[in-house]
């Protein structure tokens, strides 16, 4: 229940008027099926009592015109409500964006978080959009149960003509059992309630059921979303091709319509089992009704108009009572895929909480020192959902103004390092220092504006260079942004546009591609245009050819020392300027020292670096160290 | 120019009509065996107009037997006959229902195969022709649930058949009041739906303004959730830009929506007039009837509800055709996607056996080749033989047109100039997807497939080779971490499928793509930067692994870790679109040009530090 509210509160804040508008299109709704419920029965008792024509044209005027209007004023609350409707979907859309803006990084690295959008994204397939449901469901609901007040008024009425006498319109004298049959309105009322709820249990038992097999289905489900969109994945369109990977795609995608197709013949059974019963419990009802209607104008306490009116409103009940049930089903249906919402804001909610706590942790009050080291104090790590500690109890100083290089065999933990200082994960045991200050008791806002990142996966957006490199849309200061460029040496390469040129082309057709070397470029001159006090570069020559890799090398040597730089590199010639290496294997600190130092060590970097120096020797000399 | 291109997209004309998408999705039914979507669809109709002719009777019936003061037992008889009727109907129609949507959906699910297998086979340039891929994400829309129109036409084509029906059976019954009431309420009903219709092609047009912004909000939410971005966004404090960019889209949008609600008022107001109208006319004609021939009370209960009833069969009717002309544009874009023309030659071509002993011999012939869209040309008048088991090494700057070169090589790009020949005939004349067999590949975009580390190693679920699998782990230095794993070469990968799968690292990814590739064992091996990723040691270990891996096979490497090229039969040396070096790694320092003066810059390092240890 609390879900519900929170939903509605949320609509509520971002639409003010969109309940009020849904509430009069729902009223407007039910006017017309109303006023044609009642006065066709007037119409037609006046009719048979011989009324004037005049009566007749006023009724049936009513008929039309009534509608007319609800009609006319349904156009308008539509309108409202879907201009409305719109905002509350996008403005639902955004909260959930908003989420993942908002949330700390850790948390984007859970399965949790994805799961829950996952879940969003089908329900928007599975039950249509919050706004439907809400104006077809929700409010369909309140008009169904207004309606139902109004026809269990009108049969509640028919109590009243139990003590009524016999009036011999139609038949001289009626049957005792038609006489028995309308003077028991009660227990036709009761016999009526009954097969309501018969038919409520069977539905029930079934939409259960039903559900059950929806769930077992969500897995195989959530595998096919992942196949359909790799077809669409022109990124490795060329490996899709040469390796004939489509054989493999339709081995799947043919393995999940035979399950779909499976659980649709259980679902198929299901519905026939259940359904089947409701259906007859309904129809049953109809006959009861019909039957105790005839007795009633036979005793001749029903006018023959009234028969239009209980019949119609029998018919209706019925109707009314199926929608009920069916609408109470499908929201809580909708419900349990958007649900999801709300458990995104509590993820939110959660991560905005540790943000505030920050600044209640020991240590928060320090003044931030900038020439403190950096240091890591028995540092224990294992990735969230994992038992394998990354870092157990690791320790390390950098100075400031140090220039560092890390390197190590792939997977001894480099990249995680550094996301521990960035304070991208929560380390489990130990401390790390920056600024003289616990990263725990800092703000993340705070934290990520000491640092100028390059990180192995990097992200451009599609936008203009010089948005990218300033990292804001618009207002940058377009002489530093081309003083930077120039430095990383591509300022020249670019159009005459210069920084205001766009690179990619998924929002706009006129921007440029940029080849994997460019785009480093720019991601390195993003991290330089920060002017961070920590720069830390991951992999930052990996694709770039020998000329652009030297450039970033002299970059890095010319790099002045109030920077803190970090480089993680498997290019030993870009370690070679740094003041000190670090060698990391399996989590553990295993060599520290310059390059000479640890070439006369003739440890893991020595091995290292012979193996590639090796490469690069005159031809008699290679291979001697194997 | 973004003018024009918006009068041009207002011209757009959908490729087919209703009626032929209408066709298409009947003989689609029929050809899938699933006839029972038609046959359902019929009786569904059927009994839906037959239920409502009961409902429309069962009342003036039973009031007519207590008009004509009938029998006790023939009343109930009347009422029982109908109920039962009713009873009957209804149960049949709700039986129909639920049986409805299975056969449907196995029809949206052959669209989709089909449209699996057109995106994931088609030329390659198609796939990264912007036409093509809007088609793809609109095509995709169509088939991606049950409310989308692939499947929602059939919906859409049973309630007009129903609508028809009910209509032409009202009409009749209507008949013997008055002609005239007929043909009023049926002209009203004609000229609303040509307002209609107009107004949804009005919406249809400018559904290309909406898409543009909905493109913006996506691209900025795809990237808010991606977790590589993610780091970016927070490091750099982009989420004010994010922020900006989406509520400027918002405000775009939500203007939008208020101009197209305009629009639509009036639609809403002629529709209004015309309802006016045709009900106004119908009861009174109905009314003067009553009055001039003195109905009785069932006779007139009946017409009445039968008056109301014709006006909605009309209205529904209109409704079906609107909606299934919306559809229709849908199945057409679907269907547009379906036959978006291809480049290559995909199914037919001279078939070729894809020989791993065999000799190939591949060679460009003053290749020049332009992207499409572009002025520029990537390449220029190459000429180039590979021969068979050579290994060819290709350096040049980033931007040079490597990997183009290996594309055009491999025959995801036809040249803009001169020819391909493989063993001297024009690859052009060659099946295609035979054509791809020759090679197995290291691309710098690659695909991880949500399946165990076997599969993608093997690229195919069955007839899996695990000694192979092994084999070529092992050489690509990956065996030793497959062991780690509890579950070995059986482990899943991506997390976001699987629960209990494992993430590899960048270095251990490449590896992995090696073993791929050295699974397929195909006559020519392309790896371009296959060691990007990798730590000295591993990358050390591949060179020198490279002659036993490549044994027997040609070879293509691109790189820029020009030590990796020594180990090549001759090198070339892209730069500016052409070739401007070539020779053996020793020809090429002799030469003294571009090639010897990059080594020189990148060996540099390396080679102080030795002389030094020298000296």
């Amino acid at each position: 229940m609390k879900k519900y509210q929170v939903m509605i509160k949320k609509i509520y804040s971002i639409s003010h008027t969109y309940f009020l508008w849904c509430l009069l299109q729902a009223a407007l709704g039910i006017l017309t099926p109303l006023v044609l419920l009642f006065l066709p029965t007037l119409l037609i008792d006046a009719f048979l009592q011989g009324a004037g024509w005049k009566v007749l044209v006023l009724y049936t005027a009513v008929c039309v015109t009534v509608p007319m209007i609800a009609h006319i004023l349904k156009a308008v609350a539509d309108r409202k409500v879907q201009i409305s409707a719109q905002k509350v979907e996008h403005g639902l859309d955004h909260a959930v964006d908003d989420v993942f803006i908002h949330a700390r990084y850790e948390q984007l690295e859970k399965s949790e978080i994805y799961e829950k959008l996952q879940k969003l994204r089908a329900g928007k397939h599975m039950a249509g959009p919050v706004t439907g449901m809400l104006q077809n469901q929700f409010f369909g609901l309140i008009s169904n149960v207004l309606c139902l007040i109004t026809y269990l008024s009108v049969f509640a009425g028919l109590l009243f003509t139990d003590g009524m006498p016999f009036s011999p319109v139609y038949l001289d004298r009626p049957p005792f059992l038609v006489e028995i049959i309308a003077r028991s309105t009660w227990l036709f009322l009761a016999i009526q309630a009954g097969l309501c709820a018969l038919t409520l249990l069977a539905r029930r038992k079934g939409q259960k059921r039903e559900q059950k097999i929806v769930e077992n289905f969500s897995q195989v489900e959530r595998k096919y979303g992942y196949f359909v969109r790799l077809r669409a994945d022109y990124e490795n369109g060329a490996d899709i091709r040469l390796n004939g990977l489509y054989r493999f795609l339709r081995g799947e995608i043919d393995d999940y319509n035979q399950k779909e197709r499976c659980m649709h013949h259980s679902m198929e059974r299901n519905n026939t089992r259940f359904q089947t019963l409701a259906v007859l419990a309904t129809r049953l009802q109809e006959f009861l009704a019909y039957g105790f209607i005839v007795c009633k104008i036979l005793y001749g306490v029903v006018t023959l108009g009234g028969f239009y009116l209980y019949s119609n409103a029998v018919t209706r009940t019925a109707n009314c009572i199926t929608a009920i049930f069916q609408q109470i089903n499908d929201i809580r249906y909708a419900m349990s895929y958007y649900e999801s919402y709300c458990d995104l804001w509590e993820i939110k909610k959660a991560g905005d909480a540790v943000e505030e706590e920050a600044e209640q942790k020991e240590g928060w009050e320090e003044k931030p020192d900038p020439k403190a080291e950096i240091e890591f104090r028995n540092v224990s790590f294992q990735y969230p959902g994992s038992d394998v500690w990354i870092f157990r109890n690791f320790n390390l100083r950098i100075k400031p103004g140090e220039h560092i290089a890390i390197v190590g065999k792939n997977g001894a933990g480099k990249s995680t390092l550094i996301k521990l200082l960035m304070g991208l994960y929560e380390i489990q045991e130990g401390a790390i220092y920056v600024h003289g200050r616990n990263i725990h008791s800092m703000k993340r806002e705070e934290l990520y504006s000491l640092f100028g990142t390059v990180f192995q996966d990097y992200r451009l957006l599609d936008a203009t260079i010089g948005s990218n490199v300033s990292a804001v849309e618009e207002g940058y200061d377009t002489e530093k942004v081309r003083r930077i460029l120039k430095e990383v040496g591509l300022f020249s390469t670019l159009p005459e546009d210069g920084e205001k040129t766009r690179i990619f082309r998924h929002l706009n057709e006129d921007g440029i591609v940029l080849s994997g070397g460019e785009e480093q470029k720019v991601a390195i001159a993003r991290a330089l245009y920060k002017e961070a006090r920590y720069l830390i570069l991951d992999e930052p020559a990996a694709s770039l050819d020998p000329i652009a890799e030297k450039e970033i090398n002299e970059q890095m040597e010319r790099l002045s020392r109030e920077h803190t730089a970090i480089i993680i590199s498997h290019r030993l010639s870009s370690c070679y300027f740094c003041d000190r290496i670090l060698v990391l294997e399996q989590g553990k600190l295993l060599e520290s020292g310059t390059h000479r130092e640890l070439l006369a060590l003739g440890g893991t970097y020595a091995e290292m670096w012979i193996a590639q120096a090796s490469h690069y020797q005159s031809t008699n000399e290679q291979f001697v160290v194997n | 120019m973004k003018e024009s291109k918006i009068i041009r997209k207002k011209k757009e004309k959908p490729k087919y009509n209703l009626w032929q998408n209408s066709a298409y999705m009947i003989s689609l039914a029929w050809k899938e065996r699933e006839k029972k979507v038609l046959v359902l669809a019929l009786l569904s109709a059927i009994f839906v107009v037959a239920t409502d002719l009961v409902n429309l009777y069962i009342s003036p019936s039973i009031l007519s037997a207590v008009e004509r003061r009938v029998s006790m037992p023939e009343l109930l008889a009347t009422i029982l006959l109908f109920v039962g009727l009713l009873m009957l109907c209804s149960a049949v129609s709700r039986y129909l229902n639920i049986n409805l949507s299975p056969g449907r959906i196995q029809v949206r699910m052959a669209l989709i195969a089909a449209l699996n297998r057109k995106m994931a086979t088609t030329s390659y340039p198609n796939v990264t022709d912007e036409q093509f891929r809007k088609l793809c994400t609109k095509a995709g829309e169509a088939t991606d649930g049950n409310s989308q129109s692939t499947e929602a036409i059939w919906n859409t084509l049973t309630n007009l058949l129903k609508n028809v029906l009910g209509f032409v059976i009202y009409m009749l019954l209507l008949f013997s009041v008055d002609i005239w009431m007929v043909l009023v309420i049926m002209v009203t009903a004609v000229i609303g739906y040509v307002v209609n219709k107009h107004l949804y092609d009005y919406e249809y047009r400018h559904r290309e303004e909406l898409a543009e912004y909905e493109k913006q909000v996506l691209y900025i939410r795809r990237n808010a959730e991606d977790i590589s971005a993610g780091k970016d966004i927070r490091l750099f404090g982009m989420r004010p830009w994010f922020e900006k960019v989406r509520t400027k889209a918002m405000q775009a949008l939500v203007a939008f929506y208020k101009r197209a609600n305009r629009a639509y008022r009036w639609a809403k107001i002629a529709d209004l007039i015309l309802t006016f109208l045709r009900n106004g006319v119908a009861y009174a004609y109905l009314l003067r009837f009553v009055l001039g021939q003195g109905l009785s009370a069932s006779e007139f209960l009946l017409y009445f509800t039968a008056v109301g009833g014709f006006a909605q069969w009309i209205t529904r009717m209109l409704n079906d055709m609107t909606i299934l002309y919306k559809q229709s544009l849908d199945i057409s874009t679907v269907r547009e996607c379906l036959e978006y023309p291809e480049v290559f030659d995909l199914e037919g071509g001279e078939p070729l056996k894809a020989d791993p002993n065999g000799s190939y011999e591949i060679r460009l012939e003053d290749v020049s080749f332009c992207y499409p869209e572009s002025e520029n040309n990537i390449l220029e008048h190459i000429n180039l033989t590979l021969h068979p088991g050579e290994k060819l090494a290709v350096v040049g700057l980033n931007g040079a047109g490597k990997t183009t070169l290996v594309k055009v090589l491999c025959g995801f790009y036809d040249p803009t100039r001169g020819r391909v020949l493989l063993n001297g005939r024009d690859i052009r004349e060659y099946n295609r997807r035979d054509y791809y067999r020759l090679f197995s590949a290291v691309f710098q975009d690659f695909s991880l497939l949500a399946a165990t580390i076997a599969v993608n190693v093997a690229q195919s679920e069955d007839g899996i080779d695990m000694v192979r699998v092994r084999e070529c782990a092992k050489k690509a230095g990956l065996l030793q971490k497959i062991e780690s794993l509890p579950a070995g070469f059986e482990t899943c990968l991506n997390r976001q499928i699987y629960d209990e799968a494992i993430s590899l690292s960048g270095g251990e990814t490449q590896r992995l793509m090696l073993a791929r590739a050295l699974y397929k064992d195909a006559p020519v091996l392309l790896l371009d930067e296959p060691t990007a990723a990798l730590d000295p040691i591993a990358e050390s270990e591949l060179y020198q692994k490279y002659s036993e891996m490549t044994e027997g096979r040609t070879s293509i490497y691109i790189s820029h870790r020009l030590a990796s090229t020594r180990f090549c039969d001759r090198i070339i040396f892209l730069e500016k679109n052409h070739i401007t070096e070539e020779g053996t790694h020793e020809e090429l320092l002799a030469l003294g040009g571009r090639y010897a003066q990059l080594y020189e810059i990148q060996s540099k390092y390396y080679r102080e530090e030795a002389d030094s240890d020298e000296a």
